[in-house]
């Protein structure tokens, strides 16, 4: 039974930038152009993508930061952006976790009352004991020692601090959970932990998770199926193995080959390495075409003036490419 | 390996910090050989005390903020520590250089791209002395060595106009524009893209090939580490624990903290991550007695919590700290 | 090395042979405890915090006291002696007498208490007004609130200050009350302003954003997440304003729109003294020496708050 918790459909997020194009109408930043995306419950869906790539833009629509400049977000068949402001049900259902830990946490506050906020807020375990028990069980959640409950974030390491801010997001027993690079600002220890404590609660509270990294190894190790944004659009959406094993799309397989692994055996697994070429292009003025010809490898005469679509070359694996679309037809003969 | 071809030798190297209520005792006896032309890495997490290690090199670390109650840095016979400004000045500005993480917070946004290159010739060894015309060429080829296409346009840039793997690509231009014999790479490519981290790793790489330098890299990636490096060193809360050629550190890992990270770091296979390294770095005001991986390590003994384990050969230039192999 | 630094070498290694092995655990009152401790630590790492602070007590006690410590406590009434009158710094008057006989050492120390009462209540009352309003603003940037309040608080600002205490305190009678209630209408657009800068960058901090996604109301966003930011900037100026209140106090008693005579106040008292100049040279050169020590006093204790507030290890971060 397919249980859908989540559908973006055709979003878009454009923000208005103060200049005017050649042609007289105002520029925008195109963040997020056109992004469709169906989340099962209990997946863990990957977003993958470089600077300017719209993953972040992506989390920030979906938890209510920014109002979508057009297309829909549902959330368990609901429209989330249907009242001007959200109500306080959804804010429970759904939480982010920020990559920053130290600006994500007021540093005047102490770790209990940081905890005690979304308790409050949404009413959770009011009475004396009850609210105690809850913070000492959130606190082993976590495998933080109970005396931590009053320090305050600066008294604390990173990897503590980031600890605290998952167990906060959990605190109200949200149903989806945005992860907007937790451990990038992290050390490698410190991330396995928590990767592994999240993974653990993950399964047990058969949570759904959006999980946004631009570490390929990583995404390889939690996620269940990735899509890899390039300028605002998605270029290629599999489950996790096939995205690693054949990637179809160049940019894919571009990034997969520049992750510096640390055993000759990774080395293998690899897709012959692609020279990289060019910068990326500023999200304002995006090139005619496909927003990636400029630096791809396999680049053809139709990449540079029509945009290519998304096409299914599988049930669960679709591409954003001329290339991978004349591969596909061909195969099909 | 005859005493010649060791261009920067640091030994028993101790920093104290200087902070409320006592002293953070980061650096406890590190020790590190550099040879001419080597390329030369320092992996370890943060706080173990890397940065801190190269700032001391260099004696960028404000006065008054710490102490240094042992050890020598021998930088082609001389020790740095011993060294008048005047020394030092000279060292910093024809012998050594260095590269940050920050691209954006080593660049003064401003001045142009030009300005700020043509100082840092007009103050060195080899460039006060020359004409303004010859001092630009310089520049223009310094830009032209880092791969970036069309140098005069660069020249006249602001900072602000130019991208992230760009600005670290001036960086290192500006770091090598004078013949230097030492060049140390604080995670230069950890604030940039994985495609455009790769364009300035290779840049590096080359650049320091051709010229013949010594590289000192600073990495908290084994995987960076592994792709860039003749040797590594694995650094653990201000000592040096593993030290040997790349490809040994890799087929024969020695020390349990190496072990450790060795295995945290997902892997492209996948099959899940292995648990973390239990506990975090010591408190540096109140380190333990003994190993100061003990408190976390599986392998650990009496002695371990008691004694602290120096580097010692173990064969073939793999150098290890640890009592229990 | 040179030696002052192998001298500082020797201290360091001796305190690190005695000191305790164990490191500390903590409970919430020893935590709180310790962050005390290491608040004095960052505010006394600069010397001349201490001394201003000495100052500031001094005169904060001086003034509490000033009916016990004072030689002739009553000269700071209506009094007059004629036979003393004018005389220089001698033994019975330590300061000189004025043109009235009337110590005075014992007039500027009394004279501590309309100041410091003054500027307390300024503050008292400038302060939560003003920040309010910053707070207020800063949340709501962007909206027609934030627009009006800034606005009023533009045209509050283009008034040169001291004459805008000047107009008021003239249309009104003049004594203590209505000269703090004209230094107070000058006072609160400042920390509107200062607030108001501080509101807006920490509202688009992590924490506040994630607060209201989290579902927490404004008033909460506004008095714990955004108000405890802010307060660092708030303490720092107050401290710093004491000084300043005094000086703006002593300004209008100065010109006679103050506390009245024979309250004594210390810019009636430089103003007095100034016809005197320059044979009574004391009547008029204490008590301003009075107004520079307070002055002085505290501002350098208000630098020390402001390292004392600041994150990290204070001046050297």
């Amino acid at each position: 039974m397919d249980d859908i918790i989540m559908k973006i459909e055709n979003l878009k997020q454009y923000f208005p930038v103060n200049k005017k194009g050649p042609d007289g109408k105002p520029l925008f930043v195109k963040a997020v152009d056109d992004v469709s995306l169906e989340i099962k419950r209990g997946e863990v869906i990957g977003l993958v993508g470089e600077s300017g790539s719209g993953k972040s833009t992506i989390a920030y629509s979906v938890i209510g930061m920014y109002r979508p400049t057009s297309g829909r977000i549902y959330f368990e068949g609901r429209d989330v952006n249907e009242k001007r402001k959200r109500s306080l049900q959804l804010k429970k259902d759904l939480q982010i976790v920020f990559q920053d830990p130290g600006s994500s946490m007021n540093p005047h506050q102490t770790i209990r009352e940081i905890l005690e906020l979304p308790l409050n807020i949404h009413k959770i375990a009011v009475g004396k004991e009850e609210r105690e028990q809850k913070l000492r069980e959130l606190l082993k959640m976590v495998e933080l020692p109970e005396s931590y409950l009053y320090k305050v974030p600066g008294a604390i390491g990173g990897g503590e601090r980031q600890m605290v801010a998952i167990a906060r997001a959990l605190a109200c027993e949200p149903k989806f959970l945005i992860l907007d690079e937790p451990t990038s600002a992290l050390d490698v220890s410190i991330q396995a932990k928590i990767i592994n404590m999240l993974l653990k609660i993950q399964k047990e509270k058969n949570l759904t998770f959006l999980f946004i990294t631009h570490d390929l190894s990583l995404m390889r190790n939690i996620a269940t199926r990735v899509a890899i944004l390039y300028l605002g659009r998605i270029s290629e959406l599999a489950p996790a193995e096939e995205f690693f094993y054949r990637p179809e799309h160049p940019y894919t397989q571009m990034l997969i080959s520049a992750i510096p692994v640390i055993s000759e055996e990774e080395e293998r697994l690899k897709p012959k390495r692609v020279e990289i070429s060019g910068e990326i292009p500023s999200p304002v003025n995006l090139p005619p075409g496909c927003s990636f010809h400029l630096r791809c490898p396999s680049v053809m005469n139709l990449c540079s003036t029509l945009d290519p679509e998304m096409i299914k070359l599988d049930e669960n694996h679709s591409a954003r490419c001329h290339l991978c679309k004349q591969r596909f037809e061909q195969s099909c003969e | 390996m005859t005493d010649d071809r060791v261009i920067l030798e640091i030994k028993n190297l101790k920093l104290w910090y200087t902070v409320y209520k006592g002293y953070s005792k980061v650096l406890d006896g590190v020790n590190l050989t550099v040879h001419k032309g080597e390329k030369v890495g320092i992996v370890g997490e943060a706080g173990c005390g890397k940065t801190t290690t190269v700032k001391s090199i260099l004696q960028i670390i404000p006065e008054n903020q710490f102490l240094i109650p042992e050890g020598e840095i021998i930088y082609k016979g001389k020790d740095i520590l011993k060294m008048s400004g005047k020394e030092l000045n000279q060292v910093r500005s024809g012998e050594i250089s260095m590269i940050y993480q920050e691209p954006a917070n080593a660049l003064n946004p401003v001045f142009t791209i030009g300005q700020q290159m043509m100082d840092v010739i007009r103050y060195s060894e080899q460039g006060r002395d020359k004409s303004r015309s010859e001092q630009k060429a310089m520049v223009l080829q310094a830009i032209r060595d880092v791969f970036i296409p069309d140098p005069e346009r660069i020249f006249d840039y602001y900072p602000n106009q130019l991208s992230g793997g760009m600005k670290q690509r001036i960086c290192i231009a500006m770091a090598i524009m004078t013949q230097r014999d030492l060049m140390i790479a604080d995670e230069p490519g950890t604030a940039l893209d994985v495609t455009i981290q790769d364009q300035v790793h290779k840049t590096l790489n080359k650049l320091v090939n051709k010229r013949n330098m010594a590289l000192i890299m600073i990495t908290h990636s084994l995987g960076v580490a592994r792709e860039l490096t003749d040797s590594i060193n694995v650094m653990y809360a201000g000592t040096v624990v593993e030290s040997a050629k790349t490809a040994e550190v890799f087929e024969h890992t020695l020390h349990p903290y190496t072990i450790g990270l060795m295995e945290a770091v997902p892997r492209l296979g996948g099959g899940g991550i292995q648990a973390g390294i239990y506990g975090s770095i010591p408190d540096y005001q109140y380190p333990p007695k003994g190993c100061r991986f003990a408190p976390r390590c599986k392998r650990a003994t009496e002695q371990c919590l008691n004694c602290k384990p120096e580097l010692c050969d173990v064969g073939s230039g793999h150098k290890v700290a640890c009592f229990n192999l | 090395m040179s030696s002052k630094k192998e001298k500082q070498l020797k201290k360091a290694l001796a305190f690190e042979a005695k000191r305790v092995e164990e490191r500390p655990i903590f409970s919430e009152k020893e935590n709180r405890i310790e962050n005390l401790k290491k608040a004095w630590y960052k505010f006394s790492r600069n010397k001349l915090s201490v001394v201003g602070l000495g100052i500031v007590i001094f005169v904060i006690l001086a003034a509490v006291l000033a009916p016990y410590i004072t030689p002739h406590p009553e000269h700071a009434g209506a009094y007059t002696d004629f036979a003393n009158v004018c005389k220089a710094p001698c033994a019975n008057f330590l300061l000189g007498s004025d043109n009235m006989g009337r110590d005075i050492l014992t007039r500027i120390i009394f004279s501590f208490r309309g100041a410091l009462y003054m500027s307390l209540l300024v503050l008292v009352i400038a302060v939560p007004i003003g920040s309010v309003l910053g707070m207020l603003a800063g949340y709501m940037q962007g909206t027609i609130v934030d627009m009006v309040i800034m606005r009023v608080t533009d045209i509050f600002l283009s008034v040169p200050a001291m004459l805008l205490a000047l107009a008021v305190a003239s249309v009104m009678e003049p004594n203590l009350t209505n000269s703090m209630i004209a230094v107070t209408v000058m006072w609160w657009p400042w920390y509107c302003r200062l607030v108001y800068g501080s509101a807006t960058s920490v509202r688009q901090e992590n924490f506040v954003v994630g607060a209201d996604l989290m579902g927490a109301g404004k008033l909460h966003i506004i008095f714990k997440e955004i108000l405890p930011n802010c307060l660092s900037s708030i303490f720092t100026k107050m401290a710093l304003d004491v000084g300043w209140v005094i000086l703006i106090g002593a300004t209008l008693s100065f010109v006679g729109l103050g506390e009245q005579p024979p309250t004594p106040s210390l810019g009636q008292m430089v103003s007095d003294g100034s016809r005197y100049m320059p044979d009574a040279w004391w009547m008029t050169i204490f008590p301003s020496l009075a107004i520079v020590l307070i002055i002085l006093g505290f501002n350098f204790m208000g630098d020390g708050i402001g390292d004392m507030l600041s994150k990290g290890d204070g001046k050297n971060d």
